[in-house]
């Protein structure tokens, strides 16, 4: 509002108001002439026959003084003296507007002829008048026929100049009849013409005062169509367009600099996607390993089954020959398997980790005459059966630290296996847990095979690998397995964290 | 936009023009009968030329003399043009001086009443001057033209050249109300003029014959009882230009071409076609201009000094088949190839 202030007729309404006000003041204008001219035609047709109304009414009152000069003269009547009088005044007044100098025009000449023998008519008249008065016959007849003499040379003058006049009068009527149609057509084609300069005059300006919005409308299609990189000049006009286009400018650049900043945020969106892809294609390897020690148990598993079933025919064979050691062995190998084989890739409790643990260094006794020097530590209050976690566990840490533990130090060597509760925040999740120990005074383990261990989860077939895997799995997060190991030696840690209040998972 | 710019400007200038152009033509047309001469001339004295003669050589005469008046500031009317009305020479003195005229110039048609209104415009201090026929017994302040004596000089030596051997018949056509003492001098010295100049055995009887009035019918029933009557002339012997024109056509008509010998009067076109058919022997002529510029000399003359020369002599000729040419030319006429009497 301000600039428009400035600049006169910068809006279109006022632009447009201008440009209708010119065309209507163009057309009024011309029609206001064309209407003057038509007046001025119809006034001067009006007053061609004017000087023949004048002619006439002169001749009718030259008629009445005779009538009235005769009437007194016979009668003697005051009225017809005052009749006489009246009507001598009225032709003077008459011939007064007539043509009074000698001219080279000839109807000219005939006015003047005729205002000369008007005048001689009323001397005469005047002087019968008197001579009637004065009773002198002879006089009054001889001034009466003079005058009457006269009075027929001015009517035959007056018809000649009526005749004369109205010729005239005709011809200048044809002419103006001609110039009026001239005018007529004139008029119509400047009124035509008037017109349809104004429209076009109305047709440009507004085309001018259009085209910016024209372009805009175009660059709007373009952009409607995709093409955000259109450039639309910033406009110098000071009207609605102009402001429209420049708004319409701003917000191109705008949604430019939105959508530059969307193709920021969707590029790094998609290397998160990809980061997480990656994680996920870990997450599958992963599923894969399981998969795979899932495939070498199955094919471990044939052993089992078929050792379960004659381990199962031996206890019987050996309580029916009374041997108790043997039946016992062969139920401890019985059920050690028979574990194996029903929980393999599911869960159980801690009570049956435990009890397959206890199975497995009771066969390791009965194989190694009792060598192996195994205590189990559970904390006080802490409800075995209650606590679910991954099945086959336990059994391959303690099988680890028989195997690499003390292997070579069967009389030294000690595994301790310890169940408590974890300290809280132990967990990476914060959840409430149960820390499950395997420790042995054997061999020890360097610093890169922990390393190993910890990144691979490898190096010890498919023990602690599989171990970890199943372990992350079955409780989604990491962190619950541990390995330590203060060098070659000096034995070996390894601590399972199992989360509790885990909703049971088939 | 710059054709359209163009276009619009091409078409304005065409509709100011055309609106120029139609407002210049209306007013031109609104001025030509508002004010018809745009340089109308005024004149300080007013003339009236009256004639019942309306003859061709009488209007060259009237032109000569609106010349002349012109040139003198003054301004020549012919009495009673644009009325209907066909008044008298009198009636027409009587109009002048109610019209309070400055001057009259009067062809006197012979009426008896004429010089009493030539008496009473002079009363009226209204100075008229005759011309071609004289009135010396009225008012008249001059006269311009030729006598009779002059005519009959002229018609003298001519009819002499125009004798057959014995009695030539020779019939003067005479206007009526010509004065009789102008036609007494002119019979005098005609005859005078043939006897003394014809050779022996050649003798004319001169009789006359009265035409009524100015009248082309009348003229033409006087010639045409002439020509077919009885007594056909051997030579006619005509004194205005109509008798002329009558006679020239009554020959062709008649077939008395050679049989009738005809002295015309003045040189219409008519007239001098005849002359180079050799229709006709002789015409005479004055000089109508040198009539028109002294009569209105006269009346100029004495309308400032009160006093003129009581006649202006004009001079007479005559013109034959063989300076009929040279007469054409020298006064610059174009004779159309088309026969006017046909």
């Amino acid at each position: 509002m301000k600039r428009s202030s400035k600049v006169p007729f910068s809006s279109i309404q006022s632009r447009i108001t201008l440009v209708m006000a010119v065309v209507l003041a163009i057309v009024l204008l011309v029609n206001i002439f064309v209407f003057r001219q038509s007046s001025s035609m119809v006034r001067r047709a009006g007053r061609i026959f004017e000087t023949n109304s004048t002619i006439i009414k002169l001749s009718e009152t030259l008629r009445s003084t005779q009538q009235s000069l005769y009437a007194y003269l016979s009668t003697k009547s005051s009225g017809s003296l005052e009749d006489f009088y009246r009507y001598e005044q009225e032709v003077k007044d008459r011939t007064e507007t007539l043509n009074d100098q000698n001219v080279s025009d000839a109807t000219l000449m005939l006015e003047k002829n005729i205002r000369e023998m008007s005048d001689a008519y009323l001397d005469t008249a005047e002087d019968a008048v008197q001579a009637r008065r004065a009773r002198d016959v002879e006089e009054y007849k001889e001034n009466y026929g003079r005058a009457f003499s006269l009075y027929g040379y001015i009517n035959s003058y007056i018809y000649a100049l009526n005749n004369t006049r109205f010729e005239q009068n005709t011809e200048s009527y044809q002419v103006l009849l001609k110039a009026m149609n001239v005018m007529e057509h004139s008029s119509i084609g400047i009124i035509l013409a008037a017109i349809v300069l104004a429209l076009a005059a109305a047709a440009f300006s507004i085309r001018d005062m259009v085209r910016p919005l024209r372009n805009l409308a175009k660059s709007a299609d373009r952009v409607a169509a995709g093409d955000f990189d259109t450039e639309i000049p910033e406009s110098s006009l000071h009207d609605e367009i102009g402001t429209v286009t420049n708004a319409f400018r701003g917000m191109l650049i705008s949604i430019r600099e939105y959508i530059e900043r969307q193709r920021d945020s969707m590029e790094t969106e998609a290397r998160l996607k990809e980061t997480e892809a990656r994680m996920k294609e870990n997450e599958l390897s992963m599923e894969a390993h399981l998969k795979d020690a899932q495939l070498k148990f199955l094919q471990a598993q044939i052993n089992p089954h078929f050792l379960f079933n004659s381990l199962n025919a031996g206890a019987q064979l050996a309580m029916m020959e009374d041997a108790g050691r043997t039946e016992d062995f062969l139920g401890h190998m019985a059920d050690f398997f028979r574990y194996n084989v029903q929980k393999n890739g599911g869960n159980a409790t801690l009570q049956e980790e435990l009890q397959s643990v206890d199975n497995y260094i009771y066969i390791l006794n009965v194989r190694f005459a009792g060598d192996i020097h195994f205590a189990k530590e559970v904390e006080d209050g802490i409800d075995e059966a209650a606590i679910r976690m991954p099945s086959l566990i336990l059994q391959p840490l303690v099988e680890n630290a028989v195997q690499h533990g003390i292997h070579d130090d069967h009389e030294n060597g000690r595994i301790v296996l310890t169940v408590e509760r974890a300290d809280l925040g132990e967990t990476e999740s914060g959840r409430e847990a149960v820390r499950v120990t395997v420790a042995d005074n054997g061999a020890g383990m360097t610093a890169a095979q922990l390393k190993e261990i910890g990144t691979k989860g490898s190096g010890s077939g498919i023990a602690l690998g599989n171990v970890i895997s199943r372990l992350q799995l079955y409780y989604g997060e990491d962190g619950l397995f541990s390995i330590w190991s203060d060098g070659p030696g000096c034995g070996t840690v390894v601590t399972v964290l199992l989360p509790l209040k885990q909703e049971r998972r088939e | 936009m710059k054709k359209a710019f163009l276009a619009m400007t091409a078409m304005l200038l065409a509709s100011t023009l055309i609106l120029l152009g139609t407002v210049a033509y209306y007013q031109k047309k609104v001025q030509s009968f508002v004010s018809p001469e745009g340089s109308m001339k005024e004149y300080d004295h007013h003339y009236l030329f009256v004639s019942a003669d309306r003859s061709g050589m009488m209007q060259d005469v009237f032109k000569a003399a609106s010349e002349s008046a012109d040139r003198a500031g003054g301004y020549l009317e012919w009495c009673g043009s644009g009325t209907d009305n066909s008044y008298t020479e009198a009636e027409c003195i009587n109009i002048s001086i109610a019209m309070r005229a400055d001057g009259i110039l009067v062809c006197p048609d012979g009426s008896n009443d004429l010089a009493d209104a030539i008496d009473r415009a002079s009363d009226a201090g209204i100075p008229v001057v005759t011309i071609m026929r004289d009135l010396p017994d009225s008012k008249r302040v001059s006269y311009a033209g030729v006598s009779g004596y002059q005519i009959g000089e002229l018609y003298g030596g001519r009819l002499i050249s125009m004798l057959h051997e014995g009695i030539n018949d020779v019939c003067l056509l005479e206007n009526k109300g010509t004065g009789k003492d102008d036609t007494q001098l002119l019979y005098t010295k005609m005859i005078q003029s043939v006897n003394s100049g014809a050779p022996s055995g050649k003798t004319i009887k001169l009789r006359t014959e009265e035409v009524d009035n100015f009248t082309d019918f009348d003229t033409e029933e006087v010639i045409r009882n002439l020509l077919l009557g009885d007594h056909v002339p051997d030579i006619l012997i005509c004194v205005d230009s109509i008798q002329t024109e009558c006679a020239i056509q009554a020959l062709i008509g008649y077939n008395l071409v050679g049989d009738v010998q005809v002295i015309g009067y003045y040189a219409t076109e008519p007239i001098l076609h005849a002359l180079r058919q050799q229709l006709i022997p002789v015409t005479m002529t004055i000089d109508t201009a040198q009539l028109g510029e002294d009569s209105v000399q006269a009346l100029d003359e004495y309308r400032k000094l009160k006093r003129v020369n009581s006649y202006y002599n004009i001079a007479l000729d005559s013109i034959t088949p063989r300076t009929v040419d040279a007469y054409i030319e020298a006064h610059e006429l174009g004779e159309e190839e088309e026969d006017p009497l046909s």
